[in-house]
């Protein structure tokens, strides 16, 4: 039943997809029963081929950039890091790199983890409804998988907080601007450029925005609860 | 008593330096001074009579014992039949708040009736605090005369006994032994004595007091040890109203508390029967406890029932009556606000006037943080129970579905592989199965994290379905496609609660069903499917849900249908466009 969510998947698959060289694919998941899952899937179908993967984030973030592949795809969290650092890191040390984020939370969480980390799209897992050869081809083929006006509502939503604790949620006038430029796709790189910052200052506040508004808020929002339960 | 009348005759004089100058000893070298009392007492007999008594006095600390010594050794000393020490109050009033005798019978002061307060010519020395010597009671012009019943009474001493400066009271005797009139020697003689017995009066104060004092620092410094036993709530606060009441000698004692001075209730009593029921129905709006929690200063008032800010608690709730009272502040930096109140009956005011209010208070303010730290215990407790819950769901998220995700991949790539139709066919139900699984677990790592008031669609939704189930008898299945919570626009989520109630309530009551799905999707359009097999819903019952659903639908510029499922059963689909 109901196709995932992607404006522009109703298209025949095998459509435009036709080139001269496969499409490399870097597989980043802690999971090795994942990462040989995924990697059977897509190099079933010939036209895709792996290469590279790995379970760490660190390992991935240098990697990456020199294998260049033409997708990266990204567990959304991982023991030493998180897919949206990696994909950030990435795409600031080389833009043409796409990346997909893959996770396992519900659309929502996948939706905002994609556009903080800059990628292109995500995608869940699960086996069905999601196509991901399909959507790797498009991503290969330089296509995003994110709305922009979704986007826009996701950042409005981001901006206006879960509605728990202002005093938590409340992201700064500085990182306001650097979410926005986010929205906008701009890698870390970019951002640092155009608000005159240290590319690390950047990340930096990536890092601090992703703990104010990413998957722990429903903790903070749990200890919020607590200090203002009734005796 | 009759001995001092009749004057007993027998005893032999202790030696004055008697280590054990016990009360017996003292009498005995009283009664042997008074049998010369007939003829001219010797004065140096007196004088060393007062002196033994000055230590004899110092020596008893308690105020109750002390004051009816006195009374009596000044009637000893004078040689007056009868003698009185009327004791003023503190208040502004200056009348007499005790009254101790000696002389009378127990039946004449029965038949007395009332002892008095201090008006007459008892006043008149309290007005003003000179010694005074008369002939005869009655023909002073200040005096109204006695009540009947009263014993004839001519001759009169007053003298007033003061702790520093201040008077205490006053001691009055009358009816000098022998019929005639007392003597400057006798007035001399009881003035001495008063300031002797300010002074010992003024030690067992002190020592009263401090005793008292001890009891509450006792008090306070246990009440945490105390309160670390129980769990925070009524149970806690029952605690430190027990002990409370305890240490200060109140018949009642009661606690008020709430989220804020508006919501006060009576939450805890001791030394009465509370009910609950009848206890949070009692208004407190205008009460000294509000009146306390307002300011956060203490009261100390005479008669509760004489003060206008007061609500009579005590009165509503069938309590013993309560004369004066003490309320001090209870409360903590955040969420509570309350007063502890404790209660005197009218009898026993002296316990009141006896106690430092600052002494509950600081006792209350030691107890607020017993409980805020009780709280805080609790708190930690909860916050435990939620990061555990956070941590099954992160555990189901990063192994099971991991491994069920992967399972599914190596199912699906390798159905092509499958030769027979059957088994292609059976890998690939195995493999909706595994998605189907996935879904269920994600909701369930959604339930675990989601808090209990979350108000997001996909909260609402579940909390609705869940409901549902009491009526159903089973839990329908729920799912959600897309991201609902970003992409369904506030206003709409309002209609899809509705729609989904309606429909789930006919398949309740009308369809007989056994199996509900819910789906809620967000990806091309907002959609909400909710799909039965049960014996479909009769065309009435339809039309009116239908209509209603039907219209919130086009409002919002979609549609709603109530098909036919397949395999029996009612498909409603309700989709109106993505905000």
């Amino acid at each position: 039943m109901g196709e995932p969510y992607s404006e522009d998947m109703t298209e025949d698959n095998s459509g435009e997809t036709a080139r001269a060289t496969p499409i490399r694919v870097f597989l980043l998941d802690d999971h090795e029963i994942v990462r040989r899952g995924i990697k059977d899937l897509l190099e079933s179908q010939g036209d895709i081929v792996v290469v590279g993967e790995s379970g760490s984030a660190v390992e991935a973030a240098a990697r990456i950039p020199a294998l260049r592949p033409d997708v990266a795809i990204l567990d959304g969290r991982l023991p030493d890091g998180t897919g949206i650092d990696v994909c950030r890191e990435v795409r600031s040390v080389d833009p043409s790199i796409h990346a997909l984020i893959l996770t396992s939370y519900d659309d929502d969480e996948a939706l905002f983890s994609a556009i903080m980390a800059g990628a292109a799209g995500y995608v869940l897992k699960q086996v069905r409804g999601h196509d991901l050869i399909d959507t790797v081809r498009r991503v290969a083929a330089g296509q995003s998988m994110l709305d922009p006006a979704v986007t826009a509502q996701v950042l409005e939503r981001v901006r206006r907080g879960p509605q728990v604790d202002p005093s938590i949620q409340q992201l700064t006038p500085q990182e306001q601007r650097i979410l926005e430029l986010i929205g906008e796709g701009m890698t870390n790189r970019q951002i640092g450029a155009t608000l005159f910052l240290a590319e690390k200052t950047v990340k930096n506040y990536v890092s601090s925005m992703l703990a104010k508004l990413g998957l722990s808020s429903r903790t903070q929002a749990a200890i919020f609860a607590t200090k203002h339960a009734q005796p | 008593m009759s001995d001092v009348a009749g004057g007993a005759k027998q005893g032999t004089r202790q030696p004055a330096g008697d280590p054990a100058l016990a009360e017996t000893g003292f009498d005995d070298l009283l009664r042997e001074v008074l049998n010369r009392v007939h003829g001219v007492l010797d004065e140096q007999a007196r004088w060393q009579l007062l002196l033994d008594a000055v230590v004899t006095m110092a020596a008893d600390l308690s105020l109750d014992g002390l004051l009816s010594r006195i009374v009596r050794i000044a009637g000893d000393l004078a040689g007056a039949q009868y003698a009185a020490l009327g004791v003023l109050n503190d208040g502004p009033d200056r009348r007499l708040r005790l009254f101790v005798t000696h002389g009378a019978t127990e039946e004449q002061i029965q038949e007395i009736g009332d002892l008095p307060t201090g008006h007459g010519l008892l006043g008149l020395i309290i007005d003003r605090p000179e010694p005074l010597r008369l002939h005869d009671i009655a023909e002073h012009p200040a005096s109204y005369g006695f009540p009947a019943n009263h014993p004839p009474m001519r001759s009169f001493l007053g003298v007033p006994v003061r702790i520093r400066d201040k008077v205490f009271g006053n001691l009055y005797l009358t009816e000098k032994l022998g019929g005639g009139d007392f003597t400057a020697q006798d007035e001399e003689i009881v003035v001495a004595l008063a300031a002797a017995a300010g002074v010992a009066l003024e030690n067992a104060r002190l020592h009263e007091e401090a005793a008292l004092r001890q009891r509450w620092l006792a008090a306070t410094a246990d009440i945490a040890a105390l309160l670390s036993t129980v769990a925070p709530g009524p149970e806690s606060l029952q605690v430190v109203v027990d002990r409370a009441r305890d240490v200060s000698g109140a018949d009642v004692a009661w606690i008020v508390a709430g989220a804020d001075v508006d919501s006060l209730e009576l939450q805890v009593v001791s030394g009465a029967t509370g009910d609950p029921v009848a206890m949070s129905g009692v208004s407190l709006e205008s009460s000294l406890a509000a009146h306390v929690v307002r300011t956060g200063v203490a009261i100390s008032v005479e008669d509760m029932a004489l003060d206008p800010r007061a609500v009579d608690v005590t009165g509503l709730l069938g309590w013993p009556a309560v004369g004066p009272a003490i309320i001090v502040p209870l409360r903590s930096s955040e969420s509570m606000e309350g007063a502890l109140a404790l209660g005197w009956t009218r009898e026993r005011r002296s316990w009141h006037l006896a106690l430092d209010p600052t002494l509950p208070a600081s006792f209350a303010e030691q107890a607020t943080l017993a409980l805020q730290v009780a709280r805080g215990r609790e708190d930690q407790q909860r916050l435990a129970l939620f990061e555990d819950r956070d941590r099954i769901g992160r555990d189901l998220h990063d192994l099971v579905i991991q491994r069920l995700f992967a399972i599914g991949l190596s199912l699906e790539s390798a159905t092509p592989l499958a030769d027979r139709p059957e088994v292609r066919s059976r890998l690939s139900a195995a493999v909706d199965d595994l998605d189907a699984t996935i879904k269920d677990i994600r909701r369930s790592i959604f339930a675990l994290s989601a808090l209990d008031d979350a108000t997001d669609v996909q909260a609402e939704v579940s909390r609705i379905v869940d409901r549902a189930a009491t009526t159903l008898t089973f839990t329908p299945s729920l799912r959600f496609e897309g991201p609902v919570r970003t992409r369904i626009a506030t206003h709409v989520v309002p209609d899809v609660l509705a729609v989904l109630g309606e429909s789930l309530s006919n398949a309740a009551r009308h369809a007989g069903a056994t199996k509900v799905e819910v789906l809620l999707s967000a990806v091309d359009d907002v959609r909400l499917v909710v799909r039965d097999n049960g014996r479909g819903v009769p065309a009435v019952v339809t039309e009116s849900g239908l209509s209603n659903m039907r219209q919130r639908a086009e409002r919002l510029g979609g549609q709603c249908t109530v098909t036919p499922s397949p395999g029996g059963g009612t498909t409603v689909e309700w989709s109106v466009p993505l905000g």
